[in-house]
């Protein structure tokens, strides 16, 4: 029963709303599902489910290209 | 006919009148195939780069949206690539739905970033006024409104009620 109430809902299923903002322009979204040192947060934790997990790594991959989003952070620097 | 956006990334050294000059270079560029249309040029401002690009820290987002088939995007991209004013550009394909409306023309949105917080506020200003307004007629109109807000749940109610006897 533990499991059952730990399951994670996708967030663009529950609000569909959301789904328009997976682009590259919206960095600061995207930003939710990178972690502190810019790497993509795979979707067994945030509970993102496949199809959409797949549109925003392509568009995280996009923004990174054009400097909005970083490749990494070096958190030694902070 | 397909539709076409691309960002690109000026010089930080640019100020408004340089600035404009690439932003029509590019124009043109685009539309040196006569099937090429711009639709919309937006000018984001100067950000700070996630990245350090060509040693720059801070840069100059554009935004072009334009539609054609598709011939000439690698030229437009190779000028771009050869551009020294550009640090960074991206060409994506995007649907109809995407493409914003053209707002305020370039100058404008040049000249817009200093003057943007005096806009703001009068802005601001102009809608405390009409919100007054607005509040005033309400209150001339709050007693009609009552007597109609009556009669429309009356109506709601029986309807309700109707529907309950259907799915009974």
């Amino acid at each position: 029963m533990k499991m059952m109430n730990n399951k994670r809902v996708c967030p663009f299923k529950e609000d569909s709303s959301l789904i328009k903002k997976i682009n590259y322009k919206e960095h600061k979204f995207l930003k939710k599902f990178i972690t502190e040192q810019g790497k993509i947060i795979p979707g067994y934790v945030t509970g993102v489910s496949a199809k959409y997990q797949r549109m925003l790594t392509k568009e995280i991959k996009k923004a990174r290209n054009i400097a909005l989003l970083p490749y990494r952070v070096d958190v030694r620097n902070y | 006919m397909k539709h076409y956006e691309t960002l690109y990334i000026t010089h930080p050294i640019l100020e408004s009148g340089r600035l404009k000059d690439t932003i029509m270079n590019v124009q043109k560029l685009i539309e040196t195939n006569k099937t090429n249309k711009i639709l919309c040029t937006e000018v984001w401002g100067k950000k700070k780069l996630a990245y350090p690009i060509e040693k720059q820290k801070y840069g100059t987002y554009v935004l072009v949206q334009y539609s054609g088939n598709g011939e000439s995007i690698n030229n437009v991209n190779k000028e771009l690539e050869h551009n020294v004013n550009i640090l960074a550009y991206l060409t994506v394909e995007i649907d109809k739905t995407e493409i914003h409306k053209q707002e305020n023309e370039i100058d404008d949105q040049i000249s817009g970033f200093s003057s943007d917080e005096k806009n703001n506020k009068t802005n601001e200003i102009s809608k405390i006024k009409e919100k007054e307004k607005q509040d005033q007629n309400n209150n001339s109109t709050e007693n009609k409104d009552e007597t109609t807000e009556k009669s429309n749940k009356e109506t709601t109610n029986e309807k309700t009620k109707a529907d309950e006897l259907k799915s009974e």
